[in-house]
C-alpha cells in the first residue's frame, strides 16, 4: 500500500504546485503578513502627539514638557493656548493625550505642596492612549524622584528593578513573529487539506478516487500529508526571516520546534478534512475555514491574553488548536522550551488532532456511502 | 460586404456571417477559434451548428448575441450589428446559454417573473405568455419548485420558456440537448418545431450528429471551421447508396468489423447491435464478404444514409479498426465458478424516503458490454454507481468478479478501471504525472510501472504531450489519456460514464476500437449512456425507468419488441421510447391517482401584474434585486456570513477579548520573613488588577514563570528588612516579568510599581517621614471613563464585519453567477449595465444595513456600549463605508470571474487591511511611515474611527465629514473601477 500512498502524495504535490492559484495562494499571504505583521501589529506606543495646555509660567512645566519632547512616545507636541482648544483637540483626534498644567503649577512644586497634573485620555481608542499614560507618568516620576534628589526631602527608603526575561527590551515583534508561525501556516494547512477535496469534488476527480482501491483512510492520509509539507515549508520561511531578517534569536531546541509544528499540522489538517467532508463547493469551504479561523485566532492568545477571556468561554478554547500551538511556539522560540514545558500544552495538541481526524474519517466514511 | 446581388433574397435570410474571424488573445494556440465562418441563416427555420465539442460553436452563438466581439468579419442579424447595435438586438433575441440560465434557489415561476420583468412583458400580456409557456412547457404543476431541483429536461424546458419570453424573432439555443434522455429531446424538438411555425428563427447548436438531421438547415463545423453549409439531405445525398449493413453474421461480430475496417472499400464502420454498418468509398464498390469471415449466411444490405457518415465523409474516413492496445493486454484469464464477471442481486437504494432503485438484478458475462439506458432521474445513475462502489445499497447486493463490493471493497476496485464523463483527470497536472498518478494509486511501482507507462504511451500516441498540462489537451488526447489511466492496472472490468459524449466521431471511433479490443481480450465493460450510438455497441443492454429495470436485452432484441407497422424498422432510440411509454401505460392507473394528488390548483392568474406604473428601467432593477433577495434568503452560506457570524464576532469581541489586563497572576517571592517583608507583601494583595501568588523560591518562580503560569514576580531577598530597618540603607525589590507577552509585561511593571509606591508611602507615613508625591497626576478618559476596552473594541468589529459582509460576501456572488453561466443568460437580455450594477448593490447594501442594525442593538443592549452620535450620520457613514466595501468586492469578482480568486482577494485585500491597518487594535501612528501611508487607502481605517467616535463621543462634525469624505471617495474609486469593468460582453 505504501506505493499507492507515495503516489497520492506526489500527486497532492503536483496539483498544489503545478496551479498558480494555489501557488499563489500558499505565498502571496505569507510574504504579506510577513512585512506587515512585525511592523504594524504592534501594540507599543510611537510618534504620537501629545497636545499640551501650558498656563504655568515657571520651570517646572518647561522642564517637563522638554521631557516629553524626548519620550519615544510623543514625536510631536502639539501647544494649545485656549482651554477651547482642548475639547476641539481631542474630539478631533489631533492628540492621542492632553497634558494641562495650571497656573500654580510650578509654584506648589517650589512651596513644597502637591501641583496637580491634568491628563485628558481619550477613550476612543483607550488601550493606546492607557499605554502612552503610562509612559508619560514615567517620565513625572523620574522627574519626581530627580527633585527630591535635589531638595532635601527624606532620603528614598527603597528601590525597585525590572528585568523582562525572554525579551530584555520588550520588543513587540518578538512577539509577533513566533505568533505568526502559528497563524500563518493554520492558513496554509487548512486551504490546502479543506480546499483541495472541494475542488477535487467539483471537478469529479474525488468519484476517481473513490472507485479506486484506496481506502477512504489512505486518501485522508494523501490529503494530510501535503498540508504538513506546506506548513513546515512556511513555517521556515517565517523562521529564517525572523532569525535572519529580524534578528530575533531562536532559543531552543528547531527539532523540538519542528516536531510539535507536526503535531500542530496534524491537528488542523484534522480540522480541514472535517471541513471538508461537510462541504460540497469551493465557497462552502472557503466560509467554513473562514468561520472556523476568525473565533479561533481571535481566541488564542495572540491579541489578547487567555487569562482575560471570561470563564465559559476560556474552557472552550481548550480546544483551540492555535491556542496551544501559539504557546509552544513562543515557548520554544523565546523560552527554549524543553518536553517538560511543552507538553501540558501538547497532549491538548495531539488529543484534538485525534478528535478532529477521527470525525473526519467518520464523515469520509459516510459521504462514501 | 454584402453584394446587390443579395438584396433580393435578403428578405428570406435573417442572419447574415460573413468571414466571421474570433481570436481569443489569451490562448496560445496558433489557431483562431473560428476561423473565417461565412454563412446566410435562414428566416423562420431550425437552423442546426453542429460539430464535436470545441469546434466553436458556442463561440460563434456567443458573437450572434453579441456576448462577444468578433476579431474580424462582417455580421448582420436582422439587420443589426451585434456588437453596436447591442441593445436593439437584445429586445429581438432569446437567448438559452448552455447551463440554461436558470437561477436554482428561485422557483420555476419565480425564474419566468424574473425574465418576464427583464425582457419587458408585463400586464396582460404576461398572464396570457405564462399561461401558454406553463402549458407548452408542461411545467403548471411545478411552478413552486426551485429550478435547482428540477430534472434535466424539465430545466432545459424552463431554459427555454425564459428564453421564448417577450416574443423573440430570433432564438440561439446553445447545446440545449445536452445531459437530457431521448424523450426529453423528443419533446424539446417538438416545441421548437411549434415554434418555428410562427416564424421564428431558431439556431440550435448540438454534438448529437443525428439531430442533424432533423433540421432545416445545417453549419457543420469542426476545429473552428465551417465544413458545410446547407440542409442536411443535401449532404447525406452524397452517402446514398454507400451505406451497407452487413446482416446475419456468425461469429464474433467485433472481430467482422475490424476486418472489414480493413478493406480499401470501406470508408467507415460501426457495430449496430449484431449487425454492423458500413460505408463504402464508392457507391457500388463492396468489399468482398469472404473476406470478412462472418459465416456463410452473412449478407450485404443498404440501408438509409445518415449525417453522420456524410460527417465522416467530410473528415475523410474512419480510423483503422485495429487497437494496438490489444496486441500488449493480456487476455483476462475466465473466470472460475460463473459467468457473471458483474452481478446485481436486488439492488435497492433509498434516499430518505424516496426510492432511487427498486429491486434491480442483473448480470453481466465475462468479455461483454453491458450498457444501462434510462431517462433523466430514473435510477440510472445510482445503479451503475452501486456497481462500481460509489454508493452503498440500501439493500441487496453487488458483486465485481464474484467479489461483493460492500465487504471487500478495496480488492474488488483493484479489478475495476473507472472512466467518467468528464473524463476525471487531474486538470493541472501534466499528462506524465496523471499517467504516474493512477498507474501508482492502483499498486504499480518500479519498473512494472515505467513499462506499462511507456506502453501506454506508445499505444496513445502521447509522447509529444508529455510535459502539457492535461487541461490543455485536445479533447481527443484527453480521452485517451483518460482511457490509458482507467487500464493501466489491467482490470477485468470496466466502468464507463457516457464516455464519448460530445467527442467528435473520429474520435469515438477510435474509442470503441479500444474497447472492443479489451472486449475481445475478455475484459468485461458496463456503459450508462443517453447517447444512442453507444447503446449500440453494447451486446446487452438495460433499461432503467422509475426505479427498476423495465427491459434486458440485446439491441435488436429491444428493436424487436419496438417494430410495428408504424415503425417498421425502428432504431435503438424509437425502441427506448416505445418501452417506456408502454411501461407508462400498463401503470396508467396508479400514475392518475398519483398526478391527481400532485397537480396544484394553481392558476397563472395570480402572477400578473396590475398596474404598469414603472419603467422598463425600473421593473428590470426590481426584478433582479428581488431575485437577488431570495438567493440570499435561501442558501445558508450567505445567512452564515451575514448574521451567524457577525454575531458571533460581536461577542466574541464584546465578552471575549478583554485587552484590559485585569486578573495578571504575579508570582511573589519571599526570601524575608520579617514582618516588614509581610507587610509589603500586602500591598499586591490589596491590588483589584493582580492576582498575588506566593512563590515557593525563586527556582519556582522562575519555572512558573517559563511555563506562562504567572506573567512576573516581584522578589524580596533576604536582606530586605534589615536594609530598610537602617537608616541609610535601600531596601532592594526585583520585579521580573514575562517577556516573550511585552504588552502584559509592561501592564504587570505598572502595576507592580503602583503597588511597591503605595506601600512606600504607607511605611513613610508609619514611620512619620511622609514623602508626599510633589506632583500627582490627574488622569481622566474622556468618552471612556472607566477605559472599558470592550467600548472601543466592539464599535471597530463592527467595521470588520461591515467588511465582511461587503467585500467577502458579495465578492463570491458575482463570481458565482459567472461560474453557473446565469451571467451569460442575464446579459443577452435588455438589462443595462448600471442596471446590472444597482442590482447587486441594492440588496447587499441592504442587507449590510440591516446587519448594522442588529450590530447597534446588540451592542448598545446587550454589550451596554454606550452609543452618543445620532443615528442619522450612523448610517450616512455606514452607506458610504458599504459602498466602498460593495464596490471593492464587486470589483474583485468582475474582475476574477472565479469564486475560488475572487474570495482570496478579498480576505488578503479588504479584510486582512482592515484587521491590521484600520487603527482598530493597532495604534496607527505607532506603524513606520510606510504602512501609515499604506493605512490612508484603507476604508476601514476612516469607518473605525467614526464608528468610534459616533458610539463613544457623539457628532464630532469636523472629524466625521472628514471620514465621510474619505469613504464617499473610495467608494467613488471603486464603483467607477467596477462600472468601467463591467462589460456586456463575454470577452
Amino acid at each position: 500500500m505504501f506505493q499507492r500512498i507515495l503516489a497520492l502524495i506526489l500527486k497532492e504535490l503536483q496539483a498544489q504546485l503545478r496551479d498558480p492559484d494555489s501557488r499563489r495562494l500558499l505565498i502571496i499571504p505569507v510574504i504579506l503578513q510577513l512585512i506587515l505583521f512585525p511592523f504594524a501589529a504592534t501594540l507599543e506606543v510611537k510618534n504620537n502627539t501629545l497636545a499640551i495646555y501650558n498656563q504655568d509660567i515657571g520651570v517646572h512645566s518647561v522642564e517637563l514638557i522638554q521631557r516629553f519632547a524626548q519620550a519615544k512616545a510623543f514625536s510631536h507636541l502639539l501647544i494649545l493656548h485656549s482651554v477651547n482648544n482642548v475639547r476641539e483637540t481631542i474630539d478631533n483626534q489631533r492628540a492621542l493625550l492632553e497634558v494641562s498644567f495650571p497656573s500654580d503649577f510650578s509654584r506648589n512644586i517650589e512651596s513644597g505642596k502637591t501641583a496637580e497634573l491634568q491628563v485628558i485620555i481619550d477613550g476612543r481608542r483607550s488601550n493606546a492612549a492607557q499605554i502612552a499614560a503610562s509612559y508619560l507618568e514615567d517620565i513625572v516620576n523620574t522627574y519626581q524622584q530627580d527633585l527630591q534628589l535635589q531638595t532635601n526631602s527624606p532620603a528614598p527608603i527603597s528601590e525597585i528593578s525590572v528585568r523582562n526575561w525572554f525579551n530584555p527590551n520588550l520588543e513587540y515583534q518578538w512577539f509577533i513573529l513566533p505568533c505568526l508561525i502559528a497563524i500563518i501556516t493554520t492558513v496554509g494547512s487548512l486551504v490546502v487539506t479543506a480546499m483541495s477535496v472541494a475542488r477535487e469534488r467539483e471537478q469529479g476527480t474525488f468519484e476517481q478516487l473513490l472507485v479506486s482501491p484506496l481506502t477512504s483512510g489512505y486518501i485522508m492520509i494523501g490529503k494530510i500529508f501535503p498540508a504538513l509539507m506546506v506548513a513546515i515549508v512556511q513555517a521556515t520561511i517565517i523562521l529564517a526571516a525572523s532569525i535572519f531578517v529580524y534578528r530575533v534569536s531562536f532559543q531552543g531546541s528547531i527539532l523540538l520546534f519542528y516536531f510539535c509544528m507536526l503535531c500542530y499540522g496534524l491537528a488542523l489538517s484534522g480540522i480541514g478534512l472535517f471541513i471538508s467532508s461537510i462541504s460540497s463547493t469551493q465557497q462552502q469551504a472557503f466560509l467554513g475555514i473562514f468561520g472556523f479561523m476568525m473565533p479561533a485566532v481571535l481566541l488564542s492568545g495572540f491579541i489578547a491574553p487567555i487569562e482575560n477571556i471570561p470563564e465559559p468561554l476560556r474552557a472552550l478554547t481548550w480546544f483551540n488548536p492555535i491556542r496551544h500551538f501559539v504557546v509552544i511556539c513562543k515557548g520554544i522560540y523565546l523560552k527554549g522550551f524543553d518536553m517538560t514545558f511543552i507538553w501540558p500544552d501538547l497532549w491538548p495538541l495531539l488529543a484534538i488532532a485525534m478528535l478532529a481526524l477521527f470525525m473526519a474519517y467518520v464523515m469520509f466514511r459516510r459521504f462514501s456511502k | 460586404m454584402l453584394s446587390p446581388l443579395d438584396v433580393p433574397s435578403k428578405n428570406n435570410f435573417a442572419i447574415f456571417l460573413d468571414g466571421v474571424i474570433k481570436k481569443f488573445p489569451s490562448k496560445k494556440e496558433i489557431a483562431p477559434a473560428l476561423s473565417s465562418i461565412s454563412a446566410k441563416i435562414k428566416r423562420g427555420c431550425i437552423t442546426g451548428l453542429v460539430g464535436p465539442d470545441g469546434a466553436g460553436k458556442t463561440t460563434l452563438i456567443r458573437i450572434i448575441a453579441g456576448l462577444l466581439t468578433r476579431s474580424e468579419g462582417g455580421l448582420s442579424v436582422e439587420g443589426l450589428d451585434p456588437s453596436i447595435d447591442t441593445d436593439q438586438l437584445r429586445t429581438i433575441l432569446g437567448y438559452m446559454p448552455q447551463k440554461f440560465g436558470l437561477y436554482e434557489d428561485l422557483s420555476v415561476i419565480e425564474n419566468l417573473i424574473l425574465y418576464a420583468d427583464l425582457r419587458g412583458v408585463f400586464g396582460n400580456e404576461r398572464t396570457t405568455e405564462f399561461e401558454k409557456l406553463l402549458d407548452f412547457t408542461d411545467l403548471k404543476q411545478f411552478t413552486t419548485r426551485p429550478a435547482g431541483k428540477l430534472s434535466g429536461g424539465m430545466k432545459q424546458k424552463l431554459g427555454l420558456a425564459c428564453a421564448l419570453l417577450g416574443h423573440p424573432k430570433i432564438l440561439l439555443l446553445d447545446e440545449p440537448s445536452v445531459g437530457v434522455d431521448p424523450i426529453s429531446r423528443r419533446e424539446l424538438w417538438k416545441m421548437v418545431n411549434m415554434l418555428i411555425s410562427e416564424g421564428i428563427t431558431v439556431i440550435w447548436s448540438t454534438s448529437y450528429l443525428d439531430e442533424a438531421e432533423q433540421c432545416g438547415e445545417v453549419l457543420l463545423m469542426n476545429e473552428g471551421k465551417l465544413v458545410y453549409s446547407g440542409t442536411p439531405q443535401a449532404l447525406t445525398t452524397k452517402i446514398v447508396g454507400r451505406a451497407m449493413q452487413v446482416q446475419n453474421i456468425q461469429g464474433d461480430h467485433r472481430l467482422v468489423l475490424q476486418r472489414a475496417l480493413r478493406a480499401k472499400e470501406v470508408m467507415d464502420g460501426v457495430i449496430q447491435g449484431k449487425n454492423i454498418r458500413l460505408v463504402l468509398r464508392e457507391e457500388g464498390t463492396l468489399p468482398n464478404i469472404k473476406l470478412l469471415i462472418a459465416g456463410e449466411h452473412a449478407k450485404l444490405v443498404s440501408v438509409k444514409p445518415r449525417f453522420e457518415d456524410a460527417f465522416i465523409d467530410i473528415l475523410g474516413g474512419a480510423p483503422s479498426g485495429d487497437s494496438v492496445l490489444t496486441k500488449v493486454t493480456k487476455p483476462v484469464p475466465s473466470f472460475m465458478q460463473s459467468d457473471a464477471v458483474i452481478e446485481a442481486q436486488a439492488l435497492t437504494k433509498m434516499f430518505g424516503t424516496f426510492t432511487a432503485t427498486d429491486g434491480i438484478s442483473f448480470k453481466v458475462k465475462r468479455g461483454e458490454i453491458f450498457g444501462l439506458l434510462g431517462p433523466n432521474g430514473a435510477g440510472k445513475s445510482t445503479t451503475f454507481k452501486m456497481m462500481c462502489g460509489l454508493l452503498i445499497p440500501t439493500s441487496g447486493n453487488a458483486h465485481v468478479m464474484g467479489i461483493d463490493l460492500q465487504k471487500r471493497a478495496r480488492q474488488a476496485r483493484q479489478q475495476i478501471g473507472y472512466m467518467a464523463q468528464k473524463f476525471s483527470l487531474y486538470g493541472d497536472l501534466s499528462v506524465q504525472q496523471n499517467l504516474e498518478f493512477f498507474s501508482g494509486i492502483y499498486g504499480l511501482s518500479g519498473k512494472t510501472q515505467h513499462d506499462k507507462i511507456s506502453e501506454m504511451i506508445d499505444i496513445f500516441d502521447l509522447q509529444p504531450y508529455l510535459s502539457t498540462t492535461t487541461n490543455e489537451l485536445p479533447l481527443g488526447f484527453k480521452q485517451r489519456l483518460a482511457l490509458a489511466c482507467a487500464i493501466m492496472h489491467e482490470p477485468a472490468v470496466l466502468f464507463l460514464d457516457e464516455p464519448t459524449s460530445g467527442v467528435d466521431p473520429i474520435t469515438r471511433r477510435e474509442f470503441w476500437t479500444h474497447i472492443n479490443g479489451l472486449v475481445g481480450k475478455g475484459v468485461t465493460v458496463m456503459v450508462t449512456t443517453h447517447f444512442m450510438d453507444e447503446a449500440e455497441y453494447c451486446d446487452r443492454v438495460g433499461l432503467v425507468y422509475r426505479g427498476a429495470l423495465i427491459a434486458t436485452g440485446t439491441p435488436d432484441e429491444l428493436k424487436q419488441l419496438a417494430t410495428n407497422h408504424q415503425h417498421p424498422e425502428p432504431n435503438i432510440e424509437d425502441a427506448f421510447i416505445f418501452l417506456i411509454s408502454k411501461h407508462d401505460e400498463e401503470h396508467q392507473k396508479i400514475d392518475a391517482t398519483l398526478n391527481s394528488s400532485t397537480i396544484s390548483t394553481s392558476s397563472t392568474k395570480k402572477y400578473s401584474d396590475k398596474k404598469n406604473v414603472f419603467t422598463a428601467s425600473t421593473r428590470r432593477l426590481m426584478a433582479l434585486c428581488k431575485k437577488e433577495f431570495f438567493q440570499i434568503t435561501r442558501d445558508p452560506s450567505s445567512i452564515l456570513v451575514a448574521f451567524i457570524l457577525p454575531m458571533l464576532m460581536l461577542f466574541i469581541y464584546g465578552f471575549g477579548l478583554n485587552l484590559d489586563s485585569s486578573k495578571i497572576r504575579l508570582g511573589l517571592v519571599m526570601d524575608d520573613m520579617s514582618p516588614e517583608a509581610y507587610r509589603f507583601e500586602n500591598a499586591f494583595f490589596d491590588s483589584p488588577f493582580i492576582t498575588a501568588i506566593p512563590m515557593k523560591n525563586q527556582a519556582d518562580a522562575a519555572k512558573q514563570l517559563t511555563a506562562g503560569n504567572i506573567r512576573g514576580f516581584v522578589m524580596i531577598q533576604s536582606n530586605f528588612s534589615v536594609r530598610l530597618k537602617n537608616p541609610n540603607g535601600i531596601a532592594p525589590v526585583q520585579i521580573i516579568t514575562d517577556g516573550s507577552e511585552p504588552n502584559t509585561a509592561n501592564f504587570v511593571t505598572n502595576y507592580a510599581m503602583g503597588a511597591w509606591q503605595i506601600w512606600q508611602q504607607q511605611r513613610g507615613v508609619e514611620t512619620g517621614n511622609p514623602a508626599s508625591d510633589s506632583i500627582s497626576i490627574v488622569p481622566r478618559y474622556w468618552f471612556n471613563p472607566a477605559a472599558i476596552s470592550r467600548y472601543y473594541l466592539v464599535p471597530g468589529s463592527i467595521a470588520i464585519i461591515m467588511t465582511v459582509i461587503g467585500a467577502i460576501l458579495t465578492s463570491l456572488v458575482i463570481a458565482r453567477e459567472w461560474e453557473h453561466g446565469t451571467m451569460e443568460a442575464l446579459l443577452s437580455t435588455p438589462m443595462t449595465r448600471m442596471e446590472l450594477l444597482f442590482s447587486k448593490l441594492i440588496p447587499y447594501y441592504l442587507l449590510g444595513i440591516i446587519a448594522m442594525m442588529v450590530c447597534l442593538v446588540v451592542a448598545v443592549t446587550v454589550l451596554g456600549v454606550p452609543f452618543r452620535g445620532s443615528v442619522f450620520l450612523l448610517f450616512i457613514e455606514t452607506s458610504l463605508f458599504l459602498g466602498s466595501a460593495l464596490g471593492l468586492g464587486l470589483l474583485l469578482s468582475t474582475v476574477t470571474r472565479n469564486q475560488f480568486n475572487a474570495a482570496q482577494g478579498a480576505l488578503n485585500i479588504a479584510f486582512l487591511p482592515a484587521m491590521i491597518l484600520s487603527g482598530f487594535v493597532f495604534e496607527i501612528t505607532s506603524m513606520p511611515v510606510v504602512i501609515q501611508a499604506l493605512t490612508y487607502l484603507i476604508p476601514a481605517r476612516y469607518f473605525v474611527s467614526s464608528l468610534q467616535t459616533l458610539f463613544l463621543a457623539g457628532d464630532i462634525g469636523f472629524l466625521l465629514l472628514k471620514d465621510g469624505l474619505f469613504l464617499l471617495i473610495s467608494a467613488l474609486i471603486f464603483l467607477g473601477l467596477t462600472a468601467k469593468f463591467t462589460r456586456r460582453t463575454l470577452d
